[in-house]
Formats: structure tokens, C-alpha cells, sequence
């Protein structure tokens, strides 16, 4: 187990050490100096080149470069941006709330309904529920999040005056400062939270769908039938634990899907989080920013990989060995 | 001396092939095949695993673990067909797939050539009306005839489509055959590329790069092609390391046959199979890719796309909703089709239904 987890780490920070080194290649690559793509349209006034030429070092060489900015980064400064006077890391610390917020509404409303859809379609596989929900998934995996969330905006903030539509959406700040955090209201975030959960949705419901009725199929099951339990409490009681597994680490491997989602579906909705911070970014090219955002997600969605990795592994032996073995 | 390894393997390659009228050994050749292509589909649905391990953040937004769902579902299939030994067949709905994406692919092909109006002419038709027999999908606030919009979007999709595809099999695919069958340290550098372009979920990648790299369908193309390479690098490399340590193989090397002889002759084969299978959800996924950075406005600049399409239309929603629902229709029966095509031929490939 602990060798397991240890070769899992390595891998992991080999993993990060190359995204961020590429990153920061991309960036001072650039064709022209990084100083012009850096500074973008403030590129013409001579402090700010020489006050930008001193903070990146550019008369060391690259790797050198590279290891003070990663020993900056690792402490948390990622720079200053030149358009907005700011400070990297508060932009992003402004706006990651809203975007977690987000995350986590999508992953409850997407397990919320996953898993007793599931338990559903196992009751009585190919029968009418379950061949609906069969074809609504299909469609749903067909249906990417600005489609989706467009469609939402259509139904029920233009046709019926449900939800407010983009551009009205309502958030509050937190905290105070130069850059407080922002938080969207419940109302707000519930259309872009079920935009984001679908395809979670779809997928979830799947993988759990023949997970149960592999699990049915088991002795144990007979067993525990045979003995006078009904279909639904055995369901519940028997099946559901061990059918879960492959569905935990999903949950963990679909935070990379949703932080892509929450960029597509922030846009979509108008919602200030970090997905449109980084498009806006891209738009002006705000490239410390853009830069900190993508080492930002790379590093969180690993590490998250890595925990539910561990775990899995922890809590269902079977794997473990096998994955010592193989 | 050094011919003598060469003549053995040439005769070992052609004894297979040249025994005439041998029955038994047919059957026997017959039988290992179809245990070999067992065994890829299990590695196969080892590899949709382990994808939907690491692609779970590989394509765009929700989509990506889409790659899990349906190899899930075409690999692990319904076992109904056990039992009735009968071989499946691909259905009518397989054949509409088929027929639409026929359709989009001669459209994105002849847009230029067919009779309709320019997509960028302004008062093509009366501005902001509903579907008619002049304009099929209306007209937006300013004229421009949609119908002639979405065929025209059609060119870009296909295109990252069809490289994607292309790209994916050759190097995604020829990077995992060579990984499972070397093993080794080559396999271990395969393993880590793959990983390092799973860290990004897909869209993220495709991002950064038309940021840094700068917006041109060139880079779009590169960006798609390259976060579709590390899910046919699975694929391949699990299949291939299953078949490599299949007996057939260690038998064609003692009778010498060449490492490299076997791969192409052996191995290749097998593992062009599920890749192959892979392909139509590969597609759906890089089209998906380009929707959503074409709908954040960073695909191609010049070139119309149908996410940025929806995107325009988003603010039009209110008055002019077709402007929206036009490329929708078109984008979703697309991708539709793609996945049930991929979802459709996962099953039929799969021997435990196809009773080879």
C-alpha cells in the first residue's frame, strides 16, 4: 500500500513539474519578447519594461528562469499582472469561490440524481424506465454544456421568468480589501449548477446502472433474497455498497470535467468566476494570469486524482492487491 | 548464419499460410483468433477504465468522461445476446447515423459549391424571419440566410473531426502499440506523456495553447489533435500488452520471427480493432472540443463555426431564438450520431455478443 501510494506522488509531481514547466516555456517562447506578450498594450513604456525585465530575470537563463519563478509560485506569488495592476494571486483567490460554489452544487445535484436513477433502471434492467433513461443519457452526453445551459436561459428565464438571465444574475461579495471574494445567491446558481451537472449526470447514472446489476447477478444477493429480504431493501442494504466503487472514484476524476465545464458554463451564464477570469484573460492577454490559472487547475485536479487514487485504493482491498501486482 | 534466423521466420510466417486444405488446423486458427479478439476486448475494457481514470478530464466540459460512459457501455454490453448466440446487427438507427453523417460530411465538402447563398451576405432574406421554403432555418437580425450558415459550419467540424481521427490513430495509436508490446522504458515514457496531457482536462489544454500560441485554425487543429492523442494511447497500449503476452507470440518469436515482423504482422492487427471502434467517439469528442472553444471565441477566427454560431445567437435568444436553435440541432444530432455509431459498432466488435 505504501509503495502504491509513493509511486502514485512521484508520478503525480513529476506530472505537475512538467505542466508547469511547459506552461512557463509556452509563455516565454512566445514569438517576440515575453516582455511585449507580458505587458501587452502597456508594452511602450519603458518602466514597466525595465521594472519587468529586472522582477523576471530575463538576462539569466531560461532553466534558471524557470526555477526562481517555480520557487515564487510554490510560496503562492505568481506574479503582478500589467493591465490590471493586480496581484495574480488575488485575482484568482477573488474569483475561486464562486467557481468551487459552483463545482460542488453540480457534484451534490449530480449524485442526488445519479444514484436513485441507478437504482431504478437495476430494479428492472431493459425494462420502460430504464430504456428511457438509456436514451436521455445518450442525448444528454450529446448535449454540451453551452447547448444545455442555452437551452435553460431559453426555457426558463426568456420564455417563463423562472430564473433571472444572464447579465442579471445576482452575487454578493465577501470580505473586503482590494479584491473580495465573490459568492453568486442560491437563485443565481442553480441553472448553471444543473448545466454543469448533466453530463456528470449522464455519466454517473451509467456507470452505476452496470455496476448494480453486475452486483445483482452475485450469490450473495441470491442469498440474501432466498432468506425473505424484498427486491428493494436488498437493492439498498446488499447491492449498493459494493457496486459503488468504480462510481467514488469517478466523483473524483469528474472534478477535471467540471472545472472545464465551470469555464464553459461561467461564460455561459455571465457568472464572475475563474472560467471567465480566464477567458476575459485571454481576451486581453493577461498572460501571468492565464498562466496562473492553468498551474492553478493543473495542480488542484492532480492532487485531487491522487487523493481519490489513495483512498480507493484504502478502501477496497481487492484493488490494492491488484494494483501492487500488476 | 544470420540468414538462417530470417529463413525460420519466413517459413514460419508462410507455413501458416500455406497449408493447404488442412481443416483442423483452420479450426484451430479460427479458434485462437477469436480467444485473441476476446482478450483485446478485455483490454479494452481495462483501457476504457483506465480512461475513464484519466480522460474523465480529457475532452470539454462535461462531455469528456464521455469516453467512459459509452466504451462502457459498448464493452461491458448487454449479455442478452449470450444466450441466444445470435449475432447482433447494427440496427436501423446505426444506418440513420451512418446516412446523417454521410450527409454533413458532403455538405462540409460541397458548401461552396451548392446552390445557396453566401453565408455572410448580409439581406439574403427578409431579416429575423422563422423556417421557410426559401431560407430552411430562417434569417437572422441581419439577413444572413442560416440554413447556408450551419452547412458552411459544417467544414470546420469535419475537419477537426477527421484530423483528430487521423492524428489520433497514428500517433496516439502507434505510440500505445509500441508501449504495450516494448514495454520497458518505452512504455514508461508513453505512460508519462499520456499523463502529463491528461493533468490539463482537454478543453484547459486546447485553451492555453490557442492563448499562448495565437488564435488561427492552425493551432485550433493542433491544440484538438493533441488532447486527443493520450485516450488512443490507452486503448493501444493496453490491447497491445494483453496480445503481446499471448502464447501465439512468444511462439512466432522462438520460431524467430522478427520483433518488429510480429508487431506489424501479429499484433497490429488486433489492436487496430478497438482503436478503430474508438474512432467515431474520438471524433465526437475533438467536435465537441472546437464547439466549446468556438463558442468562448477562441476557435479559428475566420472560419464559422457552429458553437460560435450559438454563441451569436445567444443574444438574440429572446428575439430571434432560431438564430440559436439552427447550429443546435445540427451540432446535436452530430455528435449523436458519432456516439451511438461508436456505441453501436463497441457492441458489435465485442465477441461475447458477436459469437465469432
Amino acid at each position: 500500500m505504501a509503495s502504491y501510494v509513493g509511486w502514485r506522488f512521484v508520478r503525480m509531481v513529476s506530472v505537475v513539474f512538467a505542466v508547469t514547466l511547459f506552461t512557463f516555456l509556452l509563455l516565454n517562447l512566445l514569438p517576440g519578447s515575453p516582455i511585449n506578450a507580458i505587458l501587452g498594450p502597456a508594452a511602450g513604456d519603458p518602466a514597466a519594461r525595465a521594472e519587468l525585465t529586472s522582477q523576471l530575470g530575463l538576462n539569466h537563463p531560461l532553466f534558471f528562469r524557470y526555477f526562481i519563478w517555480l520557487g515564487h509560485a510554490v510560496r503562492g506569488n505568481l506574479g503582478q499582472s500589467y493591465i490590471s495592476q493586480e496581484s495574480v494571486s488575488s485575482a484568482i483567490g477573488a474569483r475561486l469561490p464562486l467557481t468551487l460554489e459552483l463545482m460542488v452544487m453540480a457534484e451534490v445535484i449530480s449524485l442526488g440524481l445519479a444514484i436513485p436513477t441507478a437504482m431504478l433502471c437495476s430494479l428492472r434492467p431493459n425494462g420502460w424506465f430504464d430504456k428511457f433513461v438509456s436514451r436521455s443519457t445518450l442525448a444528454l452526453l450529446a448535449l454540451p454544456a453551452f447547448m444545455l445551459g442555452e437551452l435553460l436561459i431559453f426555457v426558463f428565464s426568456v420564455k417563463y421568468h423562472v430564473f433571472p438571465a444572464s447579465g442579471e444574475t445576482t452575487w454578493f461579495t465577501i470580505g473586503g480589501g482590494t479584491s473580495p471574494a465573490v459568492v453568486a445567491t442560491p437563485q443565481s446558481i442553480l441553472l448553471p449548477s444543473i448545466t454543469l451537472a448533466a453530463g456528470q449526470l449522464a455519466l454517473f447514472a451509467r456507470v452505476l446502472r452496470g455496476d448494480l446489476l453486475a452486483t445483482l447477478k452475485s450469490e450473495f444477493i441470491l442469498m440474501a433474497r432466498s432468506k425473505g429480504f424484498s427486491r428493494y431493501y436488498v437493492l439498498l442494504h446488499h447491492a449498493l455498497r459494493p457496486s459503488s466503487f468504480s462510481l467514488m472514484s469517478l466523483v473524483g476524476l469528474s472534478v477535471g470535467g467540471l472545472l472545464a465545464g465551470a469555464v464553459v458554463v461561467e461564460n455561459v451564464f455571465a457568472l464572475p468566476g475563474m472560467g471567465t477570469l480566464l477567458v476575459t484573460s485571454i481576451e486581453k492577454r493577461d498572460y501571468l494570469i492565464v498562466q496562473g490559472i492553468v498551474v492553478l487547475i493543473a495542480t488542484g485536479f492532480v492532487t485531487v486524482n491522487f487523493i481519490t487514487d489513495a483512498l480507493y485504493g484504502a478502501l477496497d482491498p481487492r484493488i490494492r492487491r491488484a494494483r501492487l501486482i500488476g | 548464419m544470420p540468414d538462417s534466423s530470417a529463413d525460420t521466420a519466413t517459413r514460419g510466417g508462410r507455413r501458416s499460410r500455406s497449408v493447404p486444405g488442412a481443416s483442423p488446423t483452420d479450426r484451430a486458427e479460427e479458434a485462437l483468433k477469436a480467444s485473441l479478439v476476446q482478450a483485446a476486448s478485455n483490454a479494452a475494457r481495462v483501457a476504457s477504465a483506465g480512461n475513464a481514470a484519466g480522460t474523465a478530464g480529457g475532452g470539454a466540459g462535461g462531455i469528456d468522461s464521455e469516453i467512459a460512459a459509452l466504451s462502457h457501455d459498448a464493452l461491458s454490453a448487454p449479455a442478452a445476446h449470450i444466450d441466444t448466440g445470435v449475432k447482433p446487427r447494427l440496427g436501423i438507427g446505426f444506418w440513420l447515423a451512418v446516412a446523417w453523417m454521410a450527409l454533413v460530411v458532403f455538405a462540409a465538402i460541397f458548401a461552396n459549391v451548392l446552390p445557396l447563398p453566401s453565408p455572410n451576405k448580409v439581406l439574403a432574406g427578409p431579416p429575423n424571419q422563422g423556417p421557410s421554403w426559401q431560407h430552411l432555418f430562417g434569417t437572422d437580425l441581419i439577413g444572413h440566410d442560416l440554413f447556408s450558415q450551419v452547412v458552411n459550419g459544417a467544414r470546420i467540424s469535419m475537419l477537426i473531426g477527421s484530423t483528430s481521427v487521423v492524428v489520433g490513430l497514428v500517433v496516439g495509436g502507434g505510440m500505445g502499440i509500441i508501449a504495450g508490446f516494448y514495454r520497458g522504458f518505452v512504455d514508461v515514457i508513453v505512460v508519462w506523456i499520456t499523463d502529463v496531457l491528461l493533468t490539463l482536462p482537454g478543453l484547459i489544454l486546447a485553451l492555453t495553447l490557442v492563448a499562448f500560441l495565437g488564435q488561427s485554425l492552425e493551432n485550433v487543429i493542433l491544440a484538438i489533435d493533441l488532447l486527443s492523442i493520450p485516450a488512443y494511447a490507452r486503448i493501444a497500449r493496453a490491447t497491445s500488452l494483453a496480445i503481446s503476452q499471448r502464447d501465439f507470440v512468444l511462439t512466432a518469436l522462438a520460431l524467430g520471427s522478427k520483433p518488429r515482423r510480429i508487431l506489424f504482422r501479429d499484433v497490429l492487427p488486433l489492436v487496430a480493432i478497438p482503436i478503430a471502434s474508438y474512432a467515431a467517439i474520438g471524433a465526437s469528442i475533438a467536435i465537441l472540443a472546437e464547439g466549446a472553444l468556438a463558442f468562448l471565441g477562441l476557435s479559428s477566427p475566420n472560419s464559422l463555426s457552429w458553437g460560435g454560431m450559438i454563441a451569436e445567437g445567444q443574444q438574440q435568444l429572446s428575439t430571434a431564438p432560431q438564430v440559436t436553435f439552427a447550429p443546435m440541432i445540427a451540432f446535436f444530432v452530430t455528435i449523436m450520431a458519432l456516439n451511438y455509431i461508436g456505441q453501436r459498432a463497441g457492441a458489435a466488435l465485442d465477441p461475447r455478443q458477436g459469437r465469432l
